[in-house]
């Protein structure tokens, strides 16, 4: 599993680092934008994410480890609509103080999501654009396995097995110094395995400033480095199990989310460190003591 | 001899000015596109590539802080206003003015 594990990390930093060219992308790292690619334009994302919970308020001394690379396409079929698929591949384990050990790893849900930018103001120098998202996860993962004490929780399964509904909407205001972006986003969870996620509420606030060149040159396109400071909120409801809410789960959690960007003309590499400064989860549940998060963006 | 010496450096002088054109290279035309909604590297690179799926294009080249984009076209090609103006639309941006600055000669 170790190993495994390392050989994903090998794999994003590998990509990164041999993929890199004077080429890309200036976006938030965990926000969505109200910008959407140009027409005939394939973005690939590749993300390499890491949690870990281990802030346990029970006495059963659990931690969890997650390692997520979700692998993204974006292309766009006109100037203003584009479709992204998602295929994201987890590694996710529940360690106690007994010792026991559960999990699992593999391809977990795939997400389609349709964008349809509805409001553009361009000016000299900078945009401001809203769109509105809309899409599907499929229950591609596994959501059935089993361990030596038998079916995995729920939870602890790679995918949902039900399919749920996205929508959302995304603004983005952007200068050649600065960018703002806000998105809202609601998950409809259906049921499945007798078993139904509660409702997912997103709520994201990108700032990004460009640090440096900090004089831009007077011709052609160059490079840039930026800051970026993002505060990233989500609100779930409760599980249901048989009809009945599991009592330890949903609640409230706001990250924020420093990070730092470099975009070139084709690839953006980028790093963020997200802190949880509110968690007001329901019951015993273990409370996230940081997520990290490293990944790279071309354009084909 | 003097009417026959001027007049055959005059005949020298209209056949060099009117012959130089015809043997002259067309360069095509340089046009300037000044653009809206040009904020970063990546999407410039963008409105690059949709410059560049135009017909007759020779060269492209983006002036990124002051929102300009300079298209080169090839001899005797022809871009018109209009497609100019969809490959920016393309790209997700508007077009402020495009001006044809010169029909190089050479």
């Amino acid at each position: 599993m170790q190993l495994k594990r390392l050989g994903i990390v090998a794999s994003i930093l590998l990509g990164v680092f041999t993929l890199a060219s004077p080429l890309a992308e200036g976006l938030p790292i965990n926000s969505d934008v109200g910008l959407t690619p140009h027409k005939g334009e394939f973005i690939f994302r590749v993300q390499g994410r890491y949690s870990r919970k281990a802030d346990d308020p029970s006495s059963q001394g659990r931690k969890v480890d997650e390692y997520v690379v979700p692998f993204v396409g974006v292309y766009g079929f006109t100037s203003k609509s584009s479709l992204l698929v998602k295929v994201p591949y987890i590694n996710r384990e529940l360690r106690t103080a007994t010792g026991a050990n559960r999990g699992d790893e593999g391809l977990g849900d795939i997400t389609l999501i349709g964008k349809h930018r509805i409001f553009t103001h361009n000016f000299k120098g900078g945009t401001s654009r809203v769109s509105l998202i809309g899409g599907l996860k499929l229950p591609t993962g596994d959501d059935d396995e089993r361990d030596s004490l038998g079916v995995l929780p729920q939870t602890l399964q790679l995918g949902s097995g039900s399919v749920d509904v996205i929508a959302g909407g995304t603004y983005t205001f952007q200068t050649l110094s600065y960018e703002l972006d806000a998105d809202l986003r609601y998950i409809f969870n259906q049921e499945a395995n007798d078993f139904e996620f509660g409702d997912i509420f997103k709520y994201n606030l990108a700032y990004q400033k460009r640090i440096f060149p900090f004089i831009l040159p007077d011709k052609g396109i160059y490079s840039q480095w930026n800051a970026v400071l993002e505060f990233n909120g989500q609100v779930e409801q409760r599980n249901e199990l048989g009809g009945s809410e599991v009592f330890a789960s949903g609640g409230h959690t706001l990250f924020l989310s420093p990070g730092i960007q470099f975009v070139s003309k084709r690839m953006v590499y980028e790093f963020s460190f997200q802190y949880p400064i509110l968690q007001e989860l329901h019951g015993n549940q273990l409370e996230t003591d940081y997520n990290l998060a490293l990944s790279f963006r071309y354009i084909f | 001899m003097k009417v026959k010496m001027s007049s055959l450096f005059l005949a020298f002088i209209f056949i060099a000015l009117t012959a130089l054109p015809l043997n002259a290279e067309d360069s095509g035309e340089k046009i300037t596109i000044k653009v809206e909604g040009l904020y970063c590297p990546f999407c410039a690179y963008g409105l690059e590539k949709q410059l560049k799926k135009l017909d007759g294009y020779k060269k492209v080249e983006i002036n990124l802080k002051h929102g300009v984009a300079e298209l080169q076209t090839q001899p005797g090609a022809t871009v018109t206003d209009e497609a100019i103006q969809q490959a920016v639309e393309d790209a997700g941006f508007d077009s402020a003015s495009i001006k044809r600055l010169q029909k190089e000669s050479k």
